[in-house]
């Protein structure tokens, strides 16, 4: 995400942001880490990070999560921008597979959670707009539902079913197709 | 990782008192503290824009009338949101054109066309009975979903987003018919983009098979497009498995592999004999046996004062035209057709937005002068000879909205019995 010039990349290696979660659990990332949230970026951007940046909707079990994510992917962004120059060359080729690979595996490990921990990396995502973070986490809720019936997914996302009967017949006999 | 502890004042102290976030945040939920409820995860701590970015993403459209069958909020949020592009298909107008209607009466068989408005989900291509639309949602990013609007079949494309979004891109959908040795089933189809990424013009395909993209790859040196000729490019034709786009000098062809995991390969451009032109006055075309590259051109004449449609072949070198070299195009005018039911001077403003190969339709929006932001959208078929009206004063933005579809006499009369 360090798109800045050679130089500026030197400056926010360096630079460093503190963010504080809901329990005021404090934790110090780089800022090519942090701006992967285009709410933290925005937040640089207008020179409002000194201090700390509160996220009082974030507990500190869940930013460790996201900061775990952002690194991995900083590093990833960091690595494609380096090196995109040699695009066309094959060997260049062979080693970003090696590591979009690595990348993938990492992403599979880290969506191993509960369900409840799943909404809460959505959530957090959605509210630090990060957006590869939010399109993994609500991939995986939406492969779940995969051939489920709505009572499977009820069950799943402990749902609480407010439509009466005749709602739940009108619904099913509309688009029988897909309850077949 | 740890954290790191310092010493250091309440959050609260910080320049926004009540959580920086909360000028920011587009909707609070009061369900946060509801994760206690049973263990089990809170879906209603979700917002509606989240919810719909994972209905979005639910690859089968049967799947998601099963989550809109849960609960109310289920339900509304797939019906409000993704009505468009999953549930029972987009909610486009259709607007049949005359030639359309003319075909119920006995007429020829071959393609026919009928317009497609829509302000939220965008148009972009189509081709073969397929719709190709576009949702660009901030928060979540580009998805493209493919449409066929008669037998209600709608493909969810991963979202590209973050890094992977593009800006500006042109867009061309390529189906069974268009590609040697590949399975004819009716669900096989390729999309192609081209876009620019940090710099450089990139190609990125995707396959209904995999059902993923394709890995980008690089446009040759010097076949790069600026942004702003992307985003005026035009529908893209195809023509023996090879989508050709308008630029401003030469038709940009790229050839697509019938191999699922095949990045798009061999691309060509065809350099046009005449000066630069605007994009918006020309439309590539394919000649009604298949055979030829066509160019049609929109002019004034400004002796008649009304409009005028030229039609132009190209010179392409044989069946192997598609080389590095390409071939030259011959700006000679086949046919040269007066619209004198369209008035014009020297300062009117048109816009070619769509041609249909098979119907012969050319779509085009005509403005009364030189600042005119919009303009009346006229439909004239090259073949009939015949053109009318479909709107009045229609913004040239939401001209973008506007996208011809091609139906055969079967899937028009199946599609009218559906209404």
């Amino acid at each position: 995400m360090a798109s800045a010039g050679s130089g500026d990349e030197k400056a926010a290696a360096a630079a460093m942001i503190t963010l504080i979660s809901s329990d005021n659990e404090k934790f110090e990332v780089t800022e090519a880490t942090a701006t992967l949230s285009q709410t933290i970026r925005h937040m640089i951007e207008d020179g409002c990070t000194d201090g700390g940046v509160p996220l009082p909707n974030v507990t500190s079990k869940i930013l460790a999560r996201v900061i775990e994510y952002c690194k991995k992917h900083a590093t990833a962004a960091a690595g494609e921008e380096g090196s995109s120059s040699s695009f066309s060359d094959a060997a260049f080729l062979e080693v970003d597979r090696a590591f979009l690979e690595e990348l993938e595996e990492f992403d599979d490990a880290f969506l191993e959670v509960d369900r409840a921990t799943l909404f809460d990396l959505i959530l957090a995502a959605n509210y630090l707009d990060i957006k590869g973070l939010l399109n993994l986490t609500c991939q995986k809720v939406a492969d779940s539902v995969k051939g489920k019936t709505p009572e499977q997914i009820r069950e799943m996302y402990n749902i609480v079913n407010d439509l009466t009967p005749e709602e739940e017949a009108e619904i099913r006999r509309e688009t029988q197709w897909a309850f077949e | 990782m740890p954290p790191v502890r310092r010493a250091r004042a309440h959050p609260a102290a910080g320049p926004y008192a009540d959580g920086w976030l909360s000028r920011r945040q587009r909707r609070v939920t009061d369900d946060d503290a509801s994760c206690g409820g049973g263990g089990a995860p809170p879906t209603t701590a979700l917002p509606d824009d989240v919810l719909f970015g994972i209905f979005s993403r639910v690859s089968g459209a049967a799947d998601v009338l099963r989550c809109a069958a849960t609960c109310r909020r289920w339900g509304r949020v797939t019906k409000d949101d993704t009505g468009r592009c999953v549930r029972g298909g987009p909610r486009l107008r259709f607007v049949p054109t005359a030639s359309a209607c003319r075909l119920l009466g006995g007429g020829g068989g071959g393609a026919r066309l009928l317009a497609l408005f829509d302000e939220a989900a965008r148009p972009v291509a189509s081709r073969n009975g397929r719709v190709v639309l576009e949702v660009r949602r901030a928060s979540v990013g580009l998805t493209f979903s493919v449409w066929n609007p008669i037998t209600g079949d709608v493909s969810v494309l991963p979202t590209l987003s973050g890094k992977d979004s593009p800006g500006d891109y042109g867009c061309a959908i390529l189906t069974g018919d268009d590609l040697d040795n590949v399975s004819t089933s009716p669900e096989f189809f390729r999309l192609l983009l081209v876009y620019n990424r940090r710099g450089s013009t990139v190609l990125r395909c995707y396959s209904s098979e995999t059902r993923r993209w394709g890995p980008q790859g690089e446009m040759p040196a010097g076949a790069g497009m600026s942004s702003r000729t992307l985003r005026q490019l035009g529908p893209a034709v195809v023509h023996r498995g090879v989508a050709y786009w308008h630029t401003r000098d030469a038709a940009l062809g790229v050839r697509v592999d019938g191999a699922p995991e095949a990045a798009p390969v061999d691309v060509c451009s065809l350099p046009y004999k005449m000066v630069p032109c605007r994009l918006d006055e020309h439309v590539l075309a394919v000649s009604a046996d298949g055979t030829t590259l066509r160019f049609v051109r929109v002019g004034i004449s400004t002796g008649k004062r009304c409009l005028a449609v030229s039609l132009l072949t190209s010179q392409l070198l044989g069946p192997d035209h598609v080389s590095t070299t390409g071939g030259m195009w011959d700006d000679t005018i086949d046919e040269h057709i007066l619209l004198h039911e369209i008035k014009a001077t020297a300062t009117t403003t048109y816009k070619l937005l769509w041609f249909g190969e098979k119907s012969g339709t050319l779509i085009f929006a005509v403005g009364e002068d030189a600042g005119s932001t919009s303009g009346d959208v006229f439909a004239f078929n090259l073949t009939a000879r015949s053109l009318e009206k479909l709107a009045d004063g229609m913004s040239y933005g939401a001209c973008r909205n506007l996208c011809g579809y091609e139906m055969d006499r079967a899937a028009l009369l199946a599609w009218l019995a559906l209404r």
